[in-house]
């Protein structure tokens, strides 16, 4: 999967150096300016867009995709999610999705010790 | 939403709702308590307030406590283990529903998907959660019980107290399983 935060990061950087805004690079590659706000919030680009971030950037894709979703730090490596339960909505929250992880965390860490037990 | 549920699952959930049900010594009206089945399923069940001892802070657990958040459940899994969290400030029959619906995948044996909240999204399978949701509800409010309790005399509001679910969920399962219309063919003949 893409990571995204890398991506975002090197692409401010470059676009810093070259004293540019983000609508001016959006311009220059001919992608909408949307693209990068949208990565902002985590949010992947199209595939075209991704090639065409790539070819700027003068980077290959392996430089930002991961094999496997990151756990966070510590994350154990065996521990996975089944399933979530909501109220209401089905999807994470943008701002509650580092209290997920956490929790996820610490729950994994919880089923170690019983399992030691 | 077009339901993702393959042929034959339906009846197959009665089913597998009636023989977990049949295991726990509870006839079709008794009340079905999430927690004792947790224990006969031998999945271990915490607050997300317990979680604290394990590294959890309390920003997060404070947010997935939030409304906001419309946090429920969920289970983590390592190897065959299963451990479920829930949050503990939603009403009991919600939390009783989650639970249920959390071990709805233990008895479906859902593979566990891996962690993944990208974009702040996770990952979905729905077909997955739309059996947990349908075996979940068969196993809190069996067909037979609920036909049973309203046959009797019973309402919509005091079966979902006596089974200890929501009245949506109680009223959902009348009309899903046809329990209304058999009851209605009943007294028209």
């Amino acid at each position: 999967m893409v990571d995204v935060a890398a991506l975002y990061a090197a692409l401010d950087a470059k676009r810093g150096g070259e004293g540019l805004s983000w609508r001016d690079v959006a311009g220059k590659l001919d992608i909408s300016p949307s693209t990068f706000s949208r990565m902002a919030q985590g949010r992947r680009p199209d595939i075209d867009a991704f090639a065409t971030l790539l070819r700027w950037l003068g980077q290959p894709a392996e430089d930002f995709t991961r094999s496997r979703p990151r756990l966070g730090k510590g994350g154990s490596p065996v521990a996975a999610m089944v399933s979530l339960h909501f109220k209401a909505a089905r999807n994470v929250r943008e701002e509650d999705v580092a209290a997920f992880e956490e929790i996820v965390q610490a729950a994994a860490r919880r089923l170690e010790r019983l399992k030691s037990r | 939403m077009t339901s993702q549920l393959v042929h034959g699952f339906k009846t197959l959930a009665e089913r597998t709702a009636g023989s977990v049900r049949d295991d726990l010594g509870l006839g079709p009206t008794d009340r079905l308590d999430s927690r004792k089945l947790a224990e006969y399923l031998q999945v271990p069940v915490v607050s997300v307030k317990d979680l604290k001892d394990d590294g959890a802070s309390d920003v997060s657990i404070s947010r997935l406590l939030s409304d906001d958040a419309a946090f429920s459940a969920l289970t983590v899994c390592a190897g065959e283990q299963r451990l479920i969290v829930y949050n503990p400030e939603v009403a009991s029959t919600r939390q009783s529903n989650s639970l249920a619906h959390e071990l709805a995948h233990v008895i479906l044996e859902h593979p566990p998907a891996p962690v993944a909240f990208e974009s702040g999204c996770r990952v979905w399978n729905a077909r997955q959660e739309e059996e947990a949701d349908w075996l979940a509800a068969a196993l809190l409010v069996p067909r037979e019980g609920a036909l049973k309790w309203l046959a009797s005399g019973g309402t919509v509001p005091t079966g979902a107290r006596h089974f200890g679910v929501s009245q949506a969920l109680f009223a959902w399962r009348m009309n899903q399983t046809g329990v209304m219309y058999q009851l209605k063919a009943k007294r028209r003949r």
